[in-house]
Formats: C-alpha cells, sequence, structure tokens
C-alpha cells in the first residue's frame, strides 16, 4: 500500500506544536522586561515561538489539503491506530512502560535506589517475557552491579530511600 | 623546541605510564557508559590531580578525554544511545549498520577515524597553536552567532526528508534552549512554577531520551506486538579490522581531511568543542555528498565525516586553552583549572617557559589516540558479544536502567528522568511522523550559545553590524555558498542527463 502523503498523526503533530507555539508566544510576553523594551529577555523566545507556531501551520495546512485531496479521510481513512490484536498490546506495553518509569522515579526516595531499580528491571524483563529465573537474576546482580558503580566507583550519590541503600 | 629524547624520557617515566594506562581503561569505560561525560570523568579526577605532579595529572585528563570522546561511540552502535553528546551526529548511521550485523564495520572505521582524525588534531596543535589561537581570537559575538546559524542550518538541509519537519524539529530544539533563567539578564522564562526548571532543560537527559529511550519505547512496542530483533555480529580479528577500516577511511579521505581539519577549527573556538564539531562535520558532508539517501541509514562516509572531526576537535580545544587561558570546551576548562592549581598560567608564554610539558603533552596525546586503536578493539570485542548475546527481554531493562541512572546522575536530580521520559515519548513519535531528531538535538545545544550571541550583537544598537565585519562577511558568503551549490550542480547535473 502507497504511503499517503501526509498521515492523521502527522497533521496531530502539527496541530500540537502549532499550540506549543503559540502557547510560548503569549507566555514570553509576560517575561519581566527590566525596561528594557524589544531587547529585552523575551526577544528571543518570541522570535522562536512564533517560528514554530508559522511553520506548523504551514504543515498543519499542507497535511490537511493532502487529506482532503486524497479523499482518503472520509472514504479509505486510514485511522491513527489500527487497533489489531499485535498493536493494542503493544501499545499496552508501552503505556506500562511509561508507568513503570513514572512509579520508579516516585518510588525511588522512598525505597532507594537498590531496591527499586531491582524492581523496575524485574518487572520489566518479566513483561517482556523473560523466564521467571532470568528475570530475578537480573534484576539482583544488574542492580547490585549498578548500585557499586555509581555508588563506590563514580561517587554519585544515589537516592537512599527509608533503608538507606 | 624540546628535544625529542627528552619527550621520549618523560613519557617512560613509570608513573607517567601507569597514570595513562588507568586513565585510558577509565576513559574507555566511561565512554561506553551512557550518560556519563568526559567532562564528569574529567571532574571526578581532579582529588587525583591534586596529588600527582603536573605532568601525570594533565596526562591522565588528556588521555581519558581522548578515549571517553572514541568509545562514545560504542553504545550508539549498538543501542543508539551515544555514550557522549559528541557521538550523536552520527548514532543513527552506526546502529542502522549494526541491524545489517555490519557492527564491527562501523565501529572499526569509527576507531580508524577517530585515531587518525585524533592525530591530525595533534600535529595541527603542535605545530599551528599560535597562529590558530590568533584567528580564533578574532571572532566577536557577530562571528560566533553567524556560526551558530551556520551550523544549525546545515543540520536542516542535510537532514533526510521533509524539510519543514526538519525546521520544525530545529525550532522546537530552540525553543526547549529558551526554558529557565536567561542567559544574559537572569530572568526567568517560561518554569510554569516548577523550580527545577530555573535551571534550563538539562542537554544529556533531553539527549538520552531523543536517542535511546524512544529507542526503549520502540523496542517494547515491538516485543509487545510479537516481533523479535536479532542482531548478528560477525567478529573481525584485530589486523583485519585494522586494515579494513583504514581502506574505508581511504576510501572516503575527503571526507576525513575535512573533518579533521573542520574539527581543529570549531575546538579551537572558546565554547564550541567536539560535539559541535561532528554535527557540523556530519551535516556539512551529508549535504555535499552524492550519496546523501544513505546517511541516516548507515552511511560509512557520514561515520568517518562526524568521528574524525569530534575528535580532531579535542586537539583544536587545546590551543585556546593553552595560548590564552580560555578554554575551547569544558574539559579544557577544568585542564586550565588543573593548570592554574600547579601554579602554571597558561599563556603564549607557556610554549617558553614550560616547553618541555606541553610539548610532552602533546606527545601523550599522540600516544593517547594510538591507543585507541588496540583499547578500542578489546572494547568493541567485549561489547559487541554483550549487545549481540543478550536476549531482548534482558537488554531493553538494561538500557533503561542507564537511560534512568545517565539521566540522574548529571544533576543527581530525579526531575532529571522525568525529563528524559518525556523527550523520549517526544522523540519516538517526532521519529514515527518523519521528523527528523538531530535538528532538535542541535537547537538545544546551540540555542542558549545562539540566543547570547544574538542579543549581544543587537544591543549593539547597529543590526547592520551583522554583516559588515569582514569575518562574518566570509562565514555568512560561504554558508550562502555551501546551500545553494549542491542545488545548482544537482540541477545542472540533471538537465545534462536529460539531454
Amino acid at each position: 500500500m502507497m504511503r499517503p502523503n501526509c498521515l492523521i498523526g502527522e497533521l496531530i503533530l502539527g496541530i500540537l506544536f502549532m499550540f506549543v507555539g503559540i502557547i510560548f508566544y503569549f507566555d514570553s510576553q509576560n517575561i519581566n522586561v527590566l525596561g528594557l523594551g524589544i531587547f529585552g529577555p523575551s526577544l528571543f523566545p518570541m522570535l522562536i515561538s512564533a517560528g514554530l507556531a508559522l511553520l506548523s501551520f504551514v504543515l498543519v495546512v499542507k497535511c490537511s489539503l493532502n487529506i482532503i485531496k486524497e479523499k482518503s479521510f472520509t472514504t479509505s481513512a486510514r485511522p491513527l491506530i489500527s487497533l489489531n490484536r499485535k498493536n493494542y498490546t503493544g501499545i499496552v506495553y508501552t503505556l506500562i512502560l511509561i508507568v513503570l518509569v513514572i512509579t520508579y522515579v516516585y518510588l525511588v526516595n522512598i525505597l532507594g535506589y537498590l531496591l527499586s531499580t531491582m524492581l523496575l528491571t524485574g518487572i520489566l524483563a518479566k513483561l517482556l517475557r523473560a523466564k521467571n529465573e532470568e528475570a530475578i537474576l537480573l534484576a539482583i546482580s544488574f542492580s547490585f552491579l549498578m548500585y557499586a558503580l555509581f555508588r563506590f566507583i563514580l561517587k554519585v550519590p544515589l537516592p537512599a530511600g527509608v533503608l538507606g541503600w | 623546541m624540546v628535544d625529542p629524547f627528552t619527550i621520549l624520557m618523560n613519557i617512560l617515566n613509570p608513573r607517567v605510564l601507569i597514570a595513562v594506562i588507568v586513565a585510558a581503561l577509565y576513559g574507555l569505560f566511561i565512554g561506553s557508559m551512557p550518560g556519563l561525560t568526559a567532562t564528569m570523568a574529567a571532574a571526578l579526577l581532579i582529588p587525583f590531580a591534586f596529588w600527582l605532579d603536573p605532568l601525570t595529572a594533565l596526562a591522565m585528563i588528556v588521555t581519558m578525554d581522548v578515549l571517553a570522546i572514541y568509545s562514545g561511540d560504542i553504545p550508539g552502535a549498538f543501542v543508539r544511545i551515544p555514550g557522549t553528546p559528541a557521538s550523536a551526529a552520527y548514532i543513527t548511521d552506526m546502529y542502522e549498520l549494526t541491524k545489517k550485523g555490519k557492527s564491527e564495520i562501523a565501529l572499526g572505521v569509527s576507531l580508524m577515524a577517530s585515531t587518525l582524525g585524533g592525530i591530525i588534531g595533534v600535529l595541527l596543535l603542535w605545530y599551528f597553536a599560535p597562529q590558530l589561537a590568533s584567528f580564533a581570537m578574532n571572532f566577536s559575538s557577530v562571528e560566533f552567532f553567524w556560526l551558530t546559524v551556520f551550523g544549525l542550518s546545515t543540520a536542516v538541509l542535510a537532514s533526510t526528508g521533509s524539510k519543514l519537519k526538519a525546521f520544525i524539529s530545529l525550532f522546537i530544539g530552540l525553543l526547549v534552549s529558551t526554558i529557565g533563567v536567561d542567559p544574559l539578564y537572569n530572568v526567568p522564562r517560561f518554569t510554569f512554577g516548577i523550580s527545577e526548571l530555573y535551571g534550563g532543560i538539562p542537554f544529556i537527559p533531553a539527549m538520552i531520551g531523543l536517542f535511546g529511550m524512544s529507542e526503549v519505547i520502540r523496542r517494547v512496542r515491538r516485543i509487545g506486538g510479537g516481533q523479535l530483533l536479532r542482531i548478528e555480529t560477525k567478529a573481525i580479528p584485530l589486523i583485519g579490522l585494522v586494515v579494513n577500516s583504514f581502506k574505508n577511511v581511504l576510501r572516503h579521505i575527503k571526507r576525513f581531511i575535512v573533518g579533521s581539519f573542520l574539527g581543529v577549527i570549531v575546538g579551537a573556538l572558546p565554547g564550541a568543542g567536539a560535539d559541535i564539531a561532528a554535527w557540523l562535520s556530519y551535516s556539512l558532508s551529508m549535504y555535499t555528498s552524492k550519496k546523501r539517501n544513505e546517511y541516516g541509514k548507515g552511511s560509512i562516509e557520514g561515520i568517518v565525516a562526524g568521528t574524525s572531526a569530534n575528535n580532531a576537535a579535542l586537539g583544536g580545544a587545546w590551543i585556546p586553552a593553552l595560548v590564552f587561558g580560555i578554554p575551547g570546551d569544558s574539559v579544557t576548562a577544568i585542564v586550565v583549572g588543573v593548570m592554574m592549581m600547579k601554579g602554571i598560567t597558561p599563556g603564549p608564554k607557556i610554549f617558553e617557559e614550560q616547553a618541555q610539558l606541553v610539548y610532552t603533552l602533546f606527545a601523550i596525546f599522540l600516544l593517547a589516540n594510538i591507543l585507541v586503536i588496540p583499547l578500542g578493539y578489546l572494547a568493541i570485542r567485549a561489547l559487541a558479544r554483550m549487545f549481540t548475546r543478550i536476549p531482548e527481554s534482558i537488554l531493553v531493562p538494561i538500557i533503561l536502567v542507564f537511560c534512568i541512572t545517565g539521566s540522574y546522575a548529571i544533576n543527581y536530580s530525579m526531575f532529571d528522568v522525568l525529563i528524559m521520559l518525556l523527550f523520549g515519548i517526544l522523540g519516538y513519535f517526532m521519529e514515527k511522523y518523519g521528523f527528523p531528531l538531530s535538528p532538535t538535538v542541535l537547537g538545544i545545544i546551540l540555542g542558549t550559545m545562539m540566543e547570547t550571541y544574538f542579543m549581544m550583537t543587537i544591543r549593539k544598537g547597529d543590526p547592520l553590524i551583522f554583516f559588515t565585519r569582514p569575518i562574518a562577511l566570509g562565514i555568512i558568503i560561504i554558508m550562502i555558498i555551501s546551500w545553494t551549490l549542491p542545488y545548482i550542480a544537482r540541477k545542472k547535473f540533471s538537465y545534462g542527463s536529460k539531454m
């Protein structure tokens, strides 16, 4: 199947970047200018955000025209995500990964680096279909290795948590 | 000039030799670890430098720097995470070669181009340091501004696919660089009440996110969908690797020479460095290449251009540091600090007053570049075995922990891990929908520099100053030529072929 000139995902990203540009443009006008007029700290971000909004607008228009032109939007629409079983599992796995990392960031100050890293590596390895013994071995050995490397050799102060490691 | 025999005896001093070998292994290790930079490694050497004599202390930093910059290519080739920012420009090519089972070819070429580029850098440093330094000192904010514009524009024009998307990608990077306290007035911008954003978006976590975390997301999604990627590698003996790699560098000798010289010049500019040198060389090489379609898909030519420039830049960065005490990059900033600590004042007279020390250091620089071959080879073999034999279900958690710990270790902040995750998600979607990542990364790196020089120049009151200084005008002309020439040449060529 031939790739359409513009995917709906590109259009969505274009709209997102355009809004980011607009938000930053208006927010940059609130930057305290210290009586410096136009040559203050808001000048550069204003130029850049305006540029981003403008370029993204061009992309959005281009994509919209392409989609309308191909008539694929209404007849043979290519959905953003085709929800077959493989794709669905892939998305679920990705979401679990993101949740795992966010949970890790908040848990690491409570459990400490060592324990949190063991949990993260063990759960992720298991999610990716490693055998039980492989996941456990990885969780313990790799976490200890990283802990020793950063804590004792590179002298990086890792989060200690309530247990102190 | 110092007697070569004295230099040789200085190097053969057991204390110096041991320090060089230990520092080489240390640099190799740091460079291979995603997120750990040569700057961080140099900073960790300061306590040791305090107890050592000046030559041994500086020799350790020099050797570590050379090996770390080379070995930054290794994780790039296997897991698409640049070990140091200097490798970011061409890691996609290395990774694509690895996926085709040619990891050792990719790493062999980078090994040879790094070594030879580094040697050219040292030789130019040895013979032309004062001349190059005085040329670099003619650069004012105007010239630096145009140089950053040149670097950014080549990254966009050299990227494959839609130029509109590449420009959007660049503007995203530039906008990210404006977050935090502004460089001239110390006024906070776009911090949204988050105190961690006052210092700006840290570059390393953003880069690890864009390249490394996005790759983790891609792999997890693929494994979730039931597809497994098997990377094969072919073990090549040392001699074979050296000979093949040398032939590959010779095949792209023009790229290599331009990359090495460009590396030295960019390295000699204060505040620039190996990473900017690699980006500039890679982009220029791609933009002027007949095989530009191969770039980003496993181009050996691109690897030669990028990696020769970043290692040559290390020599260049020493030029302003030694001659004027102005560091060319962050590692030479530490070097200047160590020199001061040892009572050595950098300046034009250093070549007379400390001639023995300076020329022995140049010789150690050469030795370190030569050490890249055997030690780099051992690292390639060991890591190739590790990365290709470990199943993905085990490798992906390992990469993720490196991404997290490497991001955390820069500022000891878990907020940086969230930044890394955010950029990982952004990088994943950008790549999926054809937005190149390189302009974003370069925008983040050069954004603050570009803004500083832009504001410094515009505050002078006369906008014409952007165009009236001779060197600035020279850069503008070169820039316009490099933008238009390949288009004209291509048009002419295609017109001719139709005849």
